[in-house]
């Protein structure tokens, strides 16, 4: 064939629907759902796991303050760096779960295609940045914090053990350090899970270009 | 106003199918894309100024949703989960009589996301000018990329002819 004609195999294709899975669809009924089958079951699935990570990041908070305010346990620093970790893990996976609910329901379909393209670019982008700005303050307020105790020697920092002998000055930097970097790795994992994502946007964004 | 919407809807359901047919072919979910297309539909409805055509609006609802859905089906593993059974989902969906349509889809199906949009619109008659409002780009740039778009689905099918 020397010349295909687009047109008339797209009529060709149209003017007989043999797709009878539409027909199935009750039109009144549908749009009284949420949403589809499928992405109710997305949803909902991230809905639980909020409510999982969040009930869990709770009981942990509400153990730690009983037993550090309440009980006024005084643990070595290897029995509270696994803690701090484990915390910080839960936090971690639940603003994640959360972001990650709040990309799927973000949509701008009323825009052209790349009006709507740019908009959830730039939604994209900000979650990023306020989640890194979160991270960034809370943990560059926590390394202070620590930093300013230790000097100061505010509750008997200095003399946490660390395997039976005193917190020595190095693993304290080492665990600043971590504090530090947090932040970074937010951001890092936040390009890493949203790879796929970006990488559609920017090639929309490459064939939205004026030539 | 749902009374309303429906008739409309089922006065232009074929954009609708078409546009499934082309984002999902051949997708386990297409059915399910369709009712959720149809879903944020009725949502945008309200949006609906009256200040272009209804199948306008309905394409570009339409086109968002389902590139929406593409974007963000990554973030969706539980999709594989749902069983094909659930969904009744045909074994084989090729027929023989369809041959040329099947070739025609399997080529868009190589195209981007956004490629896809234009080429549905300029193969649905649209002019250049509603394929840019559309689209959101201007009317010359619409005119290169059908031109480039059409080339590349000759040259796709015409290897697959060959």
């Amino acid at each position: 064939m020397d010349k295909i004609d687009l047109k008339s195999i797209w009529y060709e294709a149209h003017t007989k629907n043999d797709e009878n899975i539409y027909n199935k669809v009750d039109i009144e009924k549908t749009i009284r759902m949420n949403h589809s089958k499928a992405i109710s079951k997305v949803l909902s699935d991230v809905k639980l796991k909020i409510l999982i990570s969040l009930l869990v990041l709770v009981t942990f908070i509400g153990l730690m303050i009983y037993a550090f305010l309440y009980l006024k346990l005084h643990l070595s620093v290897n029995s509270i760096i696994p803690l701090t970790l484990a915390g910080l893990f839960l936090l971690f996976k639940t603003t994640s779960e959360i972001k990650r609910l709040f990309i799927l329901r973000k949509t701008a379909d009323n825009m052209s295609v790349k009006e709507s393209m740019l908009f959830f670019r730039k939604k994209l982008n900000k979650i990023k940045s306020i989640d890194f700005l979160i991270y960034l303050i809370f943990f560059y307020l926590s390394a202070i914090g620590i930093t300013f105790c230790y000097i100061k020697d505010i509750g008997g920092v200095k003399n946490l053990s660390w395997s039976n002998n005193i917190l020595p000055l190095p693993l304290l930097l080492i665990f600043i350090l971590i504090l530090l970097f947090i932040p970074w790795l937010v951001r890092y994992q936040h390009n890493q899970s949203y790879k796929n994502m970006y990488s559609n946007l920017n090639d929309s964004a490459n064939h939205l270009n004026d030539t | 106003m749902e009374k309303e919407f429906i008739e409309l809807i089922n006065k232009h359901k074929g954009i609708l199918q078409k546009i499934c047919n082309i984002y999902f072919y051949r997708n386990p979910f297409k059915e399910d894309y369709y009712q959720e297309i149809l879903i944020r539909l009725w949502k945008s409805y309200p949006g609906f100024k009256n200040q272009s055509a209804f199948s306008t609006w309905l394409y570009r609802v339409a086109l968002n949703t389902s590139i929406d859905i593409i974007r963000k089906q990554n973030l969706q593993p539980i999709h594989s989960e749902l069983s094909k059974i659930e969904y009744n989902i045909p074994e084989h969906e090729h027929n023989i009589e369809s041959d040329r349509k099947d070739k025609l889809y399997l080529a868009i199906n190589h195209l981007s996301d956004v490629e896809k949009a234009i080429i549905i619109l300029y193969l649905d008659d649209y002019s250049y000018k509603e394929i840019a409002e559309i689209i959101g780009i201007s009317e010359s740039n619409t005119g290169v990329k059908i031109n480039r778009i059409k080339n590349q689905l000759i040259k796709i099918l015409d290897n697959g002819q060959n």
